[in-house]
């Protein structure tokens, strides 16, 4: 049986249990300091795991950092409870429950917004083990990693008809609003269409690979977790444990 | 770019242009054209570079030997009448475009297939819709990386002469950039007869 190689991805089930541990940390805790240890430990894993794309990193996280601030800063504009933080000519501008809101509000975005870069890294075909090995039955599975495939060849056809457009000589900004509506009539029609034809391409090439036979196939390759999964699994423990015990008291 | 080809391609003149292989005019030109609206810094859906496109397109046409783009519309003679109308600046053709396709497709025999969706054309096909929806936009430049790739000598010979009954009938006011390969030269005789056709040496890439 071939095992996979790690490559540098880790195991979909160590991604799910940290993904669902932060989540349910973020939304519940009412502190900076659980929510600001799941903000780190995501930050930490993104730039271990691909070094070489730290600087990226730092850009996305600085760009998307800024428009979600804007985002939270409404919170510190209408939540006006808690103690007077900061005032101006004796006007009270900034309260606590806002102040706390607001960054509560910003790490929970970050987080999901670096879960979903996370998810993005693992290979489908890793997807696919790991929904075969919980026993999804095949019908379900392939149905959910079509849709996920179906993203980039929609954004790229999205790609070309706006390439198309604008070789034409239209600017869509420079449009009114009813040239956009009639160029967004234009973009979606094909977009529509080649959708449907990819789609109907790929569940015959299923088909005729013979998938939906059976209820789940057996795939001549293993999925197991490794080492550095069973780590992060500890780590990911340890801060639920920590959690708990913040609650407890 | 624009100024580039201003400079080494005045007006007045069409050229055929020396190139190793068939896609080297085509890779010159996706470099300036469809990789900066697709990858890069500053670039994306919304960069600069792909800014830039909608000014370039008006003065460029360009028809590669494969096709990166889409089309709109349902039927080749609607295609063709939207790529009259977008030469306006409007989104939508009306009849006197229509009329006009009209024209253009009984002029290139093309007749035929004007009822038939875009999207189930042969390669060939596509790259002949292709360059009437570039030639109706009568933009400043034409370029044509290698017009017989995908089509046959038939369909190359109807082109090259809808090129040349174009000119003497004063219809047009394009300069035309075609590449050819070395080891390729015949379709282009009968070009070379006209005057206005020069061939150049292998340029630097634009």
């Amino acid at each position: 049986m071939k095992t996979l190689s790690p490559n540098n991805t880790l195991h979909f089930l160590t991604i799910l249990v940290a993904g669902c541990s932060a989540s349910f940390w973020v939304v519940a805790s009412s502190h900076y300091l659980l929510p600001l240890l799941w903000l780190m430990f995501f930050s930490v894993w993104i730039v271990v795991r691909e070094p070489r794309e730290f600087k990226t990193f730092i850009k996305r996280f600085s760009q998307i950092g800024s428009v979600l601030l804007i985002v939270s800063l409404f919170q510190i504009i209408f939540r006006r409870q808690g103690t007077v933080v900061f005032s101006y000519s004796e006007i009270p501008l900034v309260y606590s429950d806002g102040l706390m809101e607001a960054i509560l509000l910003w790490i929970r975005y970050m987080i999901i917004f670096m879960l979903a870069y996370i998810f993005a890294q693992v290979p489908i075909f890793n997807f696919f083990l790991f929904l075969n090995n919980i026993r999804i039955p095949i019908q379900f599975s392939l149905l959910l990693l079509t849709a996920l495939k179906f993203l980039p060849f929609i954004y790229d056809e999205a790609r070309k008809g706006l390439w198309s457009l604008r070789f034409r000589g239209f600017d869509p900004k420079a449009l009114s609003m009813k040239e956009k509506y009639i160029a967004l009539r234009k973009l979606f029609k094909p977009l529509l269409f080649r959708g449907i034809h990819y789609v109907s391409f790929s569940s015959l090439a299923l088909e005729l690979r013979g998938y939906g036979i059976t209820e789940r196939v057996k795939l001549n390759a293993a999925y197991p977790i490794r080492f550095v999964d069973y780590l992060i699994l500890t780590f990911v423990l340890i801060l639920n444990l920590f959690g708990i015990v913040m609650v407890w008291k | 770019m624009i100024e580039w080809l201003h400079e080494n391609f005045p007006h007045g003149s069409n050229y055929l242009i020396e190139q190793e292989d068939a896609e080297q005019i085509n890779n010159c030109m996706s470099r300036q054209l469809v990789l900066p609206a697709y990858v890069g810094r500053k670039h994306g859906l919304w960069g600069e570079a792909a800014q830039r496109l909608s000014s370039i397109g008006n003065i460029i046409g360009w028809v590669p030997n494969k096709l990166l783009t889409t089309f709109f519309a349902d039927s080749v003679e609607m295609e063709i009448a939207d790529a009259c109308a977008a030469r306006e600046g409007l989104l939508q053709s009306n009849k006197y475009h229509l009329d006009q396709t009209q024209e253009i497709l009984a002029h290139f025999n093309f007749l035929h297939f004007a009822q038939r969706n875009p999207y189930f054309l042969s390669e060939g096909e596509t790259k002949l819709l292709w360059f009437l929806t570039q030639w109706v936009k009568q933009s400043e430049y034409m370029i044509i990386g290698h017009l017989p790739s995908s089509l046959s000598k038939k369909r190359t010979d109807d082109v090259v002469n809808f090129i040349l009954k174009s000119e003497s009938n004063f219809e047009s006011s394009t300069t035309i950039i075609l590449g050819f390969v070395v080891h390729q030269r015949d379709w282009f005789t009968t070009l070379l007869k006209d005057s206005k056709w020069k061939i150049s040496q292998m340029l630097p890439c634009l």
